[in-house]
Formats: C-alpha cells, structure tokens, sequence
C-alpha cells in the first residue's frame, strides 16, 4: 500500500465525500419514492429483513464499488460527477422555483431534511472535490521530478510541504463557507427577533462596524495612560 | 501571472454550479457552486516567491580527473511556493555526489540555501557554467510557473592531468626508463646535479660510488657497486609527436582515446623535462593532408598568443578558416620547439588545453618537414603517441622510416623512436560481446606491428582501461 500523505489524504477525501453524497441520496425523497415502489411488488415480500434496508445496501455497494474502480484507475475527474448526481435530488428538493410540478414530479423532490444539513453536505463535496483535483496534479508534479532526477528527500519535502498548504486552504474554504452560513442563519435569527424593517437592519449593522472601527482606531492611537 | 488550467477548471465549476443554482433557485447548489471559488481566492491568497539571487562564485582551475565541488548559495525572497534550480552540466563532466537539479520548498520570509554537488572533470578544455535556470511555482500550482536565469559566469579550466612517472620508487625501474642516451648534448661535461643510481660500468670514477647505497644493495659479492650518477652541461632532446586524427576520438563520451594520449603526452614531458632534457612537441593528424612540396607553402606556426588563445577560446569548434586564408591553403602547425624547464611544460600543457582531435591539418610527414631545423641537428629521442589501427600500419611504417630519417647514421639500428599506441577498442564497447571483439581487434593490431615495426621502433601497446600507463612503461622497460 502506497503511504504517501498526498495519496493518503487524497484516498481519505474521495471516501468522506463519497459517504456524504450517498447519504444525502439515501436520505433523498427520490429515494423513498423508488424503495416505496418495491414494496407494492412481489418481489418485496421474499426479502427477509426489511426491504429498505438491503436496497439501501445494494445501492451503496454499487457506489462504493465504482468509486474503487475509479480509485485503482485515478479517474478522479469522474467522483465529482457521481457525488453531484447522488447529491441532486437532495439540492433539487430545496429548489424554490417549482419547475417540477408542471412536469408534475413535485411529490418526488420534497425536503426530508434541513437545507443547512443539505448546503453544508454540498460544500463538504465541492470542498473535497478541489482538494482532491489540487492532490492529483501535485502528485503528478512529483512523479515528474522523480524521473527528471530529484533527490528523495526533495520530493519528500515537496510532497509534506503540499500536504500542508493542501489541507490548509481546503480547511480554510470549508471554515469561510461555513461562517457565511452562519452568518446568514444569525442575521435571520436576529431579522425575526427584532422584527425590524430590512433598511433599519442594514443601517444598524454597518452603524455598529462603524462604532466598532472607531472605538479600535481610538485604543490604537489614543491609548489609555497607565494612570 | 496567468492561471494554470486547474484554476480555471475550479472557475468553470463554480460558475456552473451558481448559474445551475441561481436558475432552479437552488440555494445549496449556490452555496455549493462558491466553495471551489473561495478555494481558489484563498490559494492566490499565498503570495509566489518574488525574486531569486545567486552569490557570485570563483573561478576554477583543476586537472583532468580530478574531482570538483560546486558550491551554490541562492537567496529566495518574498513569498511561498516552490523553486526548481538547474544547471546545465557540460557532457564530458560526470556527476559524482549531489544533484544538478534541486527542488527548495519556500516558507515564509528570505531564505538563503546552499547547496553543491561534486563532478569529475574527464576532460581537458576551458568550460564555462553560464547561468543557473529557475523556476518558481505557486505554491498550490494556482498560477503558472515563472522562468528565469540567474547569471553565474564561472569558468573552469580542466588542465590535462600527467600520467606522472614520480610514483616510480623502485630504483632499477627508474634506470629502466628510456632514455635519450644517444642525444647529441650527452658529451657535454659531467656536473655537480645528482641524476640517478646505477650500477658501477667499466670507467666510471670510483669517486662516484655510492658506499651507503652499495651496502644496501648488495647481496652477494658479486654484486656490483652502486655509483652515482650526475647530470651533463648541456641538454638531451626528446620529440613528442601527437596524433590528433579524428580515429582518436574512439571512446565513450567521458573517456577516449586522445584524452589518454594527451595524458601520456603531459606525463613524458613531465618526466623528460624533469630530467632536465629539452623536449619539442608536435601534434599531427594521421588522417591529414600533405602538402606539395612547394617552398611557397609555408604553415603558420602556431605563437605565444594563439597558444594562450587556445586556453580560453571563444569558439571550441575547429575553425575552417585554419586550412584556408584568402583562397590559399595555409596549415596551422601546432609544434614547439625543443626547450628546457618547467615553462616549456606549461606552453605544451597550454597548447592541449582546448585541443581537440581533428583541429590539426598536417600530417607527420608534413610535420617533420616543417620542423626539418629543429629536428635534424639534435638526434633526438622520438615518441610517436598514436592509436593504431590495422588498414593504417603501412602508413604508420612510412613514417617511422620517414622518422628515421632525421636520425644521425651513427645512431641506425638503435631504435631512437618509440611508439606508444593506445588501445581504445575497449573504451568504446558496451556489452560483452563487444568487449570480445575489441580484445579479438587489440591483438590483431598487436600481432601486425609486431609483424611491421620490429626494426624502426619500440611499440608499447596501452590499453587504458587495463592499467595504468606508469605500470605499463615499467613493465615494458623492465622486459627489455
């Protein structure tokens, strides 16, 4: 086994947002839809312990065995496509324009769970995603300076150097998005507590910068005297 | 700074993903679609390395075979990422320890780094290391690399190396040596400067013999003394003559055939002038031309200045326009005549410095003449460092008899000349079969200048990379 950090992290990745993806799939109405059609079938009745369950099991087996696939070949381009086609029904379950019911498919793509579950499972892909695109071409960088004739020790040097600034600004990326969403959720929090007007809102917010701004700027330059 | 094509991938996804959002009014895909896009802003958030500098190095002057240490020191300012440094080693240089190619990882703040790495020079010439070639890379690949050079101008001057007789401790290997005992100065008056030990000949003074040595020596009473042996007033002449055909490149690309015989070359000079004798040299092209014999065709006689000129050359390549000046043939005779001392041994190791085989014109025969005044009152000892080769024995037996000729008649029948040829059949090969080969064409090379040149000279065949061309002189010597 290949125990690079690069390729380590890179393996860790694929797996966590594979595992994200078909859960939110698993947890999708699209899929609730699907397994419910099974039970009004014969074939339902000659499963033993609960329909649900074993269609569960096939479907991530089938996932889990392409994404080995794709692994063994490095076809990494492909996994985000999986992972966004397992995650769609979830994000299509929280479209706000109702394009399906003139197909009259709204009963198939209803929320089951939270849309910040949903937005948080969407970032925690796209996020592993760059990662992993990043990984791959430094990977290939370091294959490339092995043949033309750099020492071992460079590479390796290289290859935890990458690790780290990897790591670092994918963590990074996750940590602002998230605090954007935080964000978002505290200001609606706080737009119904105060059941304020929008415009009064906004003025307070940056008024409240604004009195935050000075107050840094005076103990910056006007400090306190010991006194 | 232009984005690589994984940044504009990560764009492309972002925008799909937004648009696709923004159209189904799907706020987990928006969200979604602005991860890749914050991923991207941060990584051009890390600021590139922002310049490279190298420190200026010295000058270098080594011998040939001789290891050398490169030492570089490169400061990297500003920014993060990644520096790749090569530098561009001329072929006949072979790494030892350490890489030409280095790869730094920059953190944050200047960083100064040292490296070096050993090389062993296999050739002569002047070599210069113009430039040190970077390249700087983001520290994620978000953009795309940045080249440049950083200037270096160091020169280093491979001296040809002397196959150096000084190792010889044993004295009878000493006596063994050749000398140019029939030279014409060897009537000159016996002088204070201690030569050598030899064993006591009929005449020698007994004032001469050398008590402590003899008790050494002796192991039965019929030993003979061991007497002191001085120098003469006046000196002994030895010719070197070095062939620079194009059939001397035979070899591989660190080690051939002319290497080893300017090798011997410097090393005989070396010794022969040690011994306080006058050496000349000339190099010829056993492949070249020969010239009418036209009194109006005279070659230019390579000077002082061309010889320093051939140290630090501009242009390495043979010139054309040394066999033609102005539509007429004119010939560089690349020869030195017989002189004493240590600085004669500088002009020859000069003269090789940049030599190349085929940069020479004339062939031995044109050579000789052109010489005719030096040569031909002296009577000297002559080498003739070659490489032979079967079709050419003939040729080689016109010139030998063509070498003869510049010998008083006195002195025919004692073989003045010796031919040293150098065997480099097994440098070139490879693999075992050709290795078979070479040592199938080594002895029949051997057997036809034992066939040939029996009566015009000593042939010492050298194959380099059997042994060394000491031990071979020796033993060779020592035969005899």
């Amino acid at each position: 086994m290949r125990k690079e950090p690069l390729y380590l992290l890179q393996v860790g990745l694929v797996w966590l947002s594979t595992a994200v993806a078909l859960a939110s799939f698993l947890s999708s109405s699209l899929f609730s839809s699907f397994s419910s059609l099974l039970q009004g079938n014969a074939i339902y009745d000659l499963i033993p312990f609960g329909g649900t369950l074993i269609v569960e099991f096939a479907v991530a087996a089938f996932f889990v065995a392409v994404v080995l696939v794709d692994l063994r070949n490095e076809n990494y381009g492909y996994i985000l496509i999986y992972n966004l086609f397992l995650f769609s029904p979830e994000a299509l379950s929280n479209s706000q324009v109702n394009y399906l019911n003139l197909l009259d498919l709204s009963k198939l793509f209803t929320p089951t769970r939270s849309q910040e579950v949903v937005i948080v499972t969407g970032l925690i892909i796209l996020v592993s995603f760059c990662m992993i695109e990043f990984v791959s071409r430094e990977r290939e960088i370091i294959l490339r300076y092995g043949t033309r004739g750099v020492s071992n020790e460079d590479v390796r040097r290289f290859e935890v150097s990458s690790f780290r600034y990897t790591v670092m600004i994918g963590g990074s990326t996750f940590i602002v998005a998230i605090t954007l969403l935080a964000a978002n959720l505290i200001l609606g929090y706080l737009r119904s507590w105060f059941v304020m007007p929008y415009q009064q809102l906004v003025l307070g917010v940056a008024s409240l910068i604004f009195l935050l701004v000075g107050i840094l700027l005076y103990m910056n330059y006007f400090p306190l005297s010991r006194e | 700074m232009s984005l690589t094509r994984l940044s504009l991938n990560l764009l492309s996804t972002s925008f799909i993903l937004i648009g696709s959002g923004m159209a189904l009014g799907c706020l987990p895909l928006i969200y979604a679609g602005f991860a890749p896009l914050i991923f991207f802003g941060l990584s051009l958030s890390l600021p590139g390395v922002e310049s490279v500098e190298i420190d200026p190095v010295d000058q270098l002057e080594v011998s040939k075979g001789d290891v050398v240490e490169l030492t570089r020191t490169v400061t990297f300012r500003g920014g993060v990422g990644y520096v790749v440094l090569h530098e561009e080693v001329p072929g006949s240089f072979e790494l030892v320890e350490g890489d030409n190619l280095q790869l730094h990882v920059k953190d944050f703040g200047t960083q100064r780094i040292r490296f070096s790495y050993k090389l062993r020079c296999t050739r002569r010439g002047v070599y210069d290391f113009k430039e040190v070639s970077y390249s700087v890379r983001h520290a994620l690949g978000a953009t795309t690399s940045r080249q440049g050079v950083l200037s270096l101008n160091q020169r280093i001057v491979v001296k040809p190396s002397l196959a150096s007789a000084k190792r010889i401790r044993e004295r009878d290997r000493w006596i063994a040596m050749p000398q140019p005992s029939d030279s014409k100065m060897q009537m000159g008056v016996v002088s204070n400067d201690f030569k050598d030990l030899t064993t006591y000949r009929s005449g020698d003074p007994y004032k001469h013999i050398n008590w402590k040595a003899t008790a050494r020596a002796t192991q039965s009473i019929t030993d003979l003394p061991i007497v002191n042996e001085f120098e003469r007033e006046g000196n002994k002449v030895v010719w070197l003559f070095l062939d620079a055909s194009r059939s001397m490149e035979l070899g591989n690309s660190t080690a051939n055939v002319f290497e080893y015989a300017v090798q011997v070359t410097m090393g005989l000079a070396d010794y022969y002038i040690s011994r306080r004798c006058m050496v000349g040299f000339s190099l010829y092209n056993d492949d070249g031309v020969s010239l009418p014999r036209d009194p109006q065709v005279t070659p230019n006689q390579v000077v002082d200045e061309e010889i320093r000129g051939a140290l630090f050359p501009e242009d390495r390549t043979p010139r054309k326009e040394d066999s033609t000046i102005m539509g007429r043939p004119s010939f560089k005779l690349f020869s030195l005549p017989p002189e004493a001392g240590r600085h004669q041994l500088l002009r020859i190791e000069r003269l090789l410095q940049s030599m190349e085989a085929s940069m020479v014109s004339l062939d031995l025969k044109q050579t000789l003449r052109f010489n005719d005044a030096s040569l031909g009152s002296t009577n000297p000892m002559t080498f003739l460092i070659t490489s032979v080769r079967h079709n050419r024995v003939s040729l080689l037996h016109e010139e030998l008899l063509e070498l003869e000729g510049i010998h008083d008649k006195s002195s025919r029948g004692k073989k003045l000349s010796i031919l040293i040829n150098v065997q480099g059949y097994n440098l070139a090969s490879k693999t075992d079969a050709q290795r078979v080969a070479a040592q199938i064409l080594k002895y029949e090379d051997e057997a036809q200048l034992r066939g040939a040149l029996t009566r015009e000279a000593t042939v010492i065949n050298w194959d380099p990379s059997e042994t060394s061309f000491t031990s071979k002189l020796v033993a060779e010597a020592a035969q005899k």
